[in-house]
């Protein structure tokens, strides 16, 4: 089920009403209700998979248990490797299995040998990367005894497959969202008027923005060997906004869901395009997933403590591998690779913490040098996105070369009004960009102002939001 | 909570609010078929696919036949080939939008041998499936409403809000759509036309002529009849298009002429040598040579009028 679809404008209130009025008394049976809801909404895709989330986390659960109880911490490991195995095997198998064999066997053919490459025929269970990271942060949380392990199965069930955050993330900690569903949950009246102005901020991200965008990304990347120069500017550009528009605005709208149910689900976006440097880019891109890499792989890697070479190892591992989780094809690679490139100045002169604030805090506007930052980082994440877009390296190298040509200089021959779009986006974002999302608006206090607002925004998603598309990140 | 509640049922009024304004006002702009199902019962009806739907104009019939006789206004109740063929659940819709104490309506049956097929997927007329079943006008129970929540609930993919601020095509509320931004340019005009043919090509070869589905057409012919005029037309195509349907369906005029022989029901062919009517992508005719087509029809209809009256005198 889609959060931009009709079956969901009455999947959620349905929800909410079993929720709060009817199945409010016993936390067990709400919980049991969210479980229910979570797996008729991942079912809605098909049905079939939800064998996979059910018996993940049947193993992860019992894994949970079993470490805790030993003392042994030989006993410990062999029973978190076997949780790690299923879930990455899952994702092995179903995420990556074709590349890998698909690549051996061009490796060989390279070489001269032939070989024919065997594939499976199956399709990508949709969010199988989030939820199987989610489950793996239970199991190691426990491991490293942050955390005890659940013996409600219920509630575990439905932390691993509840249905705002099951499909594109944020991915969340056990240590912060299980506990949430071993209490009872009140109805708080700011929180969740707060979370539907998330929602209809994330509405309004993913159809006016990244829908709109979308039309002019699939017709430059389409048909990129005969657009001029300043077409495929404007591809690269609408991609950054489409990508940001689709993945913030699923996550606006998962926060701003759970909200409703009494949840707090961590930021998952912060502005990035504020972004003054790849660093302070990073800590507000997909904060979830960076801080999942940063907390389970870098750090126990040996983060930034060893040398200069361990630094430069441990940063490439992690652009990489986190390149690689959004899927199988080199291309997120090299788009990991680069972002790893950008990094690695910041981290060596030892200034990659250098802008922890917001930018312009408490001014008005950029100063010329906040401009100047702010743009560079920006053009460094188009020219990185290019590869992310693309279907393969050769043609994110041919669609860059093509870039550099005096056609460079004539009118784009691609529609330019998202621009128009994206300007509404930037400005609510930047009055907005020390708040947790750009409809944060309960300080204003006259009634009529706010309702205005909420009324413009309901009319751009109406008027100007193109045909509904799927979410990109579904895919990963 | 409580407070909670009455906030979002205020939200939601407002939101309901625009978009009544926007379909009573703007329906034409924002649904190409939203105008169909909220306009009053009909008492006389042009059916059929795209074709007809942008080629005949009821505004040009019912100026055409004022004081004639003939129970008025005509409604163009015609769809896309993507959402009907003839067939059960398409008479059932139009007999539903069918005021039922006309006598004296006309009726045009637009036809053409792609709209009597059975199709290559989830389609089996002839064992009662119907792709069309799910899709308007079938899914439609109340198709004389306005506003028409249950088209805009049902149907909500269809909608393009934004048709409102382009305004280059509206279905105006006697259901004939009007394409107003059409190219110029005729390179565009000459690939549009390439891919009809294509699509009508594949067609061609991926689905069956349907007894179930020409039965249907029998049958609604002859309960029209109960009602009004009926005629059968074939609309003018472009000659690469024509013989690609030929080809697939060597006999259908001969055919569509056994519907009629005997019956007071008459098939009027406008592809043949005489066709002066260009479509502009192979398929439609553009609005200006849709209205003088319109006239064309109106001539033919009032002289075979004038021999089915003579017939039945003469009976």
């Amino acid at each position: 089920m889609l959060f931009n679809s009709f079956e969901y404008l009455i999947f959620l209130p349905t929800v909410f009403v079993l929720y709060w009025f009817v199945l409010n008394r016993n936390l067990k049976v709400q919980n049991f209700l969210l479980l229910t809801v979570s797996y008729v909404f991942y079912g809605w895709w098909d049905w079939r998979f939800l064998s996979l989330i059910l018996f993940s986390s049947v193993v992860d659960f019992f894994c949970g248990l079993a470490i805790a109880k030993t003392n042994n911490k030989k006993q410990k490991k062999i029973v978190l490797t076997l949780s790690m195995l299923v879930n990455l095997g899952f994702l092995g198998v179903f995420k990556y299995f074709n590349f890998f064999s698909e690549s051996m066997a061009e490796g060989f053919a390279s070489f001269g040998y032939t070989i024919d490459a065997l594939t499976l025929d199956i399709i990508l269970p949709v969010g199988i990367s989030f939820y199987t990271f989610q489950t793996m942060s239970y199991t190691i949380d426990i491991y490293r005894e942050k955390l005890k392990p659940s013996n409600d199965i219920i509630a575990f069930f439905a932390f691993v497959s509840f249905f705002p955050q099951l499909v594109a993330g944020p991915i969340e900690r056990a240590t912060n969202l299980l506990p949430q569903f071993y209490r009872k949950r009140k109805f708080d009246y700011a929180k969740a008027s707060d979370g539907l102005r998330q929602i209809l901020w994330g509405l309004f991200k993913k159809i006016v923005i990244a829908d709109n965008c979308a039309i002019v990304v699939n017709e430059v990347f389409d048909g990129y060997t005969t657009m001029n120069a300043s077409s495929l500017v404007i591809g690269a550009i609408f991609f950054a906004f489409q990508i940001y528009g689709d993945f913030s605005g699923y996550s606006d709208i998962a926060i701003g869901t759970s909200r409703l149910f009494g949840f707090n689900l961590k930021q998952n976006f912060a502005f990035p395009y504020f972004s003054r440097d790849i660093a302070e880019f990073w800590r507000r891109w997909h904060i979830s997933l960076s801080t999942w890499f940063r907390d389970y792989v870098y750090i126990p890697l040996g983060g930034s403590r060893g040398g200069i070479w361990m630094k430069i190892r441990n940063t490439f591992i992690i652009f990489v591998v986190s390149g690689f989780w959004h899927g199988a094809n080199w291309t997120f690679m090299v788009w990991g690779f680069l972002n790893a490139l950008y990094f690695l100045p910041l981290l060596l002169l030892d200034k990659n913490r250098t802008h922890t604030n917001v930018v312009a805090q408490g001014r008005l506007f950029f100063s010329l040098k906040e401009i100047l930052q702010v743009g560079i980082t920006f053009i460094l994440t188009i020219f990185a996105w290019i590869f992310f877009r693309a279907d393969s390296i050769a043609i994110a190298v041919k669609y860059i070369g093509a870039i550099f040509n005096r056609s460079l200089f004539t009118f784009p021959e691609v529609d330019i009004k998202p621009f128009l779009y994206i300007v509404v986006l930037l400005l609510i974002e930047w009055f907005q960009r020390e708040k947790q999302h750009g409809l944060e608006i309960s300080a204003i206090r006259i009634t009529p102002i706010r309702w205005s607002l909420y009324t413009f925004i309901f009319c751009m998603i109406l008027f100007l939001g193109a045909q509904s598309q799927s979410f990109i990140y579904f895919q990963f | 909570m409580r407070k909670f509640i009455i906030r979002c049922l205020f939200f939601l009024f407002i939101v309901l609010a625009i978009i009544n304004v926007t379909l009573i006002y703007y329906g034409g702009y924002v649904d190409y078929y939203y105008n169909k199902f909220a306009s009053p019962p009909a008492k006389s009806m042009i059916i059929g696919d795209s074709r007809s739907f942008q080629g005949i104009q009821p505004v040009v019939m019912n100026t055409y036949f004022e004081n004639k006789g003939i129970e008025l206004p005509v409604l163009n109740y015609c769809f896309t080939i993507m959402d009907v063929s003839y067939g059960e659940p398409y008479t059932e819709s139009i007999l539903r939008k069918l005021d039922p104490n006309t006598k004296g309506g006309i009726f045009i049956l637009s036809v053409h041998p792609f709209v009597l097929s059975k199709r290559d997927q989830d389609d089996d007329p002839d064992h009662g499936i119907y792709f069309e079943t799910q899709k308007p006008p079938s899914n439609m129970s109340y198709v004389s409403m306005s506003p028409n929540f249950e088209y805009f609930f049902k149907n909500f993919d269809y909608f393009h809000f934004r048709g409102i601020l382009r305004k280059t095509s509206k279905t105006h509320m006697d259901g004939w759509l009007e394409e107003k931004n059409l190219p110029d340019d005729k390179n565009v005009l000459d690939s549009w036309k390439k891919r009809q043919l294509k699509l009508y090509g594949k067609y061609a070869t991926s689905w069956k002529k349907s007894t179930a589905r020409f039965n249907a057409l029998v049958s609604l012919s002859k309960q029209l009849k109960n009602h009004g005029k009926v005629f059968i037309v074939r609309l003018p195509i472009a000659k690469e298009l024509l013989k690609i349907e030929n080809d697939y369906w060597t006999d259908f005029d001969t055919d569509i002429r056994k519907i009629c022989d005997g019956k007071n029901i008459e098939y009027i062919n406008f592809n043949t040598d005489k066709n002066q009517f260009n479509t502009y992508d192979g398929v439609h005719l553009d609005k200006f040579l849709g209205a003088d087509f319109t006239k064309v029809l109106c001539d033919s209809i009032m002289s075979r009028s004038e021999l089915i009256n003579r017939k039945i005198i003469s009976k």
